[in-house]
């Protein structure tokens, strides 16, 4: 996550997640949805944009019930050692 | 977001939904992470790993047999079998090597073994099963991009023994891994982005990889919470085990 615009776009996009009815309205017209929550869709990073809009509507279901916001600020960059392994 | 490939393959697309769905799954590491007591909390962490890595081997010959079952009729079974029969045998005896791990800081495999394992772990392991016996054995992969796509840190796995004191050996099946899985997600990657998936199966992959990332971050919150009852102060070489018996698992 670079610029303070992608950050408030990743925002509103978990915002919008989180929320069943306005995932829904998501699932079915991204771009749109995004507006009408005031979050602006061009500002999210492409590969997050390209993932969201390729998931399912039980896949986006999955990721809103986890629990915690896409936004934590450095929970993406963690080289931690406690892995799973097989 | 630097596992972000941009989303125009299976196997791109499968990392980018596991990248949505990791923060709380880092949050329950970093948890484990700071944890005042990294000795204990990593022998904690090791007991309870140990309780899905001896169902790794049996849940990929599961899926290998029901990928052979399909394979006559089923294109996608079929691209499945040599990946899934390799990746199978070598996997086995990894188990073996935790326990090893856990005998060599003072944790008795009969202990281990003989406890109740955690309804995390089962759950975790479990929700595989039925994707395999009831949808389709590609559900695995799901699952391994999970635990594979992202290879343990061999300089934070050092960090980590140099904070603990602990000695090397605790280390030793973590350590293998950090170089095993890295050649082991590029092949899953590969295989991926070869197999016949219709947008069902990559849903289908979907789903089983963000259930993974929610049940492993169940299994290790629940280390969490158990450090945290307990209060416990462990040093290399002493009893490892909790006041009430426990370990981890």
């Amino acid at each position: 996550m670079g610029n303070g615009s992608d950050v408030d776009a990743v925002a509103k996009l978990d915002e919008i997640i989180r929320n069943r009815g306005t995932r829904q309205n998501f699932h079915k017209h991204p771009k749109r949805t995004m507006q009408d929550e005031g979050g602006d869709p061009n500002a999210v990073p492409r590969e997050v944009w390209d993932t969201v809009t390729h998931m399912s509507s039980a896949e986006l279901d999955a990721i809103g019930e986890l629990g915690v916001a896409l936004d934590h600020s450095g929970l993406l960059d963690g080289h931690l050692a406690w892995r799973h392994v097989v | 977001m630097a596992t972000w490939l941009g989303a125009t393959s299976s196997s791109a697309l499968l990392r980018g939904k596991i990248a949505l769905a990791l923060p709380p799954l880092v949050a329950a590491q970093r948890r484990l992470d700071q944890h005042p007591d990294p000795a204990a909390a990593w022998i904690a962490f090791l007991g309870t790993l140990y309780g899905s890595v001896r169902a790794s081997v049996p849940l990929l010959e599961t899926a290998l047999d029901r990928a052979r079952d399909l394979s006559t009729a089923d294109p996608l079974a079929a691209g499945l079998v040599d990946y899934l029969r390799h990746h199978a045998e070598e996997e086995r005896g990894h188990d073996e090597w935790l326990l090893q791990d856990l005998r060599s800081v003072g944790v008795a495999s009969t202990e281990l073994l003989s406890r109740p394992p955690s309804g995390a772990v089962a759950a975790l392991i479990g929700a595989q099963y039925y994707w395999v016996l009831h949808y389709h054995p590609v559900c695995v992969l799901g699952y391994l991009m999970v635990i594979e796509g992202d290879p343990p840190n061999r300089q934070q796995l050092l960090d980590l023994q140099g904070r603990s004191g602990l000695p090397a050996s605790a280390f030793r099946t973590m350590l293998e891994h950090a170089d095993l899985d890295i050649d082991h997600a590029s092949e899953l990657a590969d295989l991926l982005d070869r197999l016949p998936l219709s947008p069902s199966h990559n849903e289908a992959l979907g789903l089983s990889a963000i259930s993974t990332v929610a049940g492993l971050t169940r299994v290790l919150n629940e280390v969490g919470d158990r450090l945290a009852e307990v209060g416990i102060r462990v040093s290399p070489g002493l009893d490892c085990s909790l006041p009430d018996g426990r370990i981890g698992s």
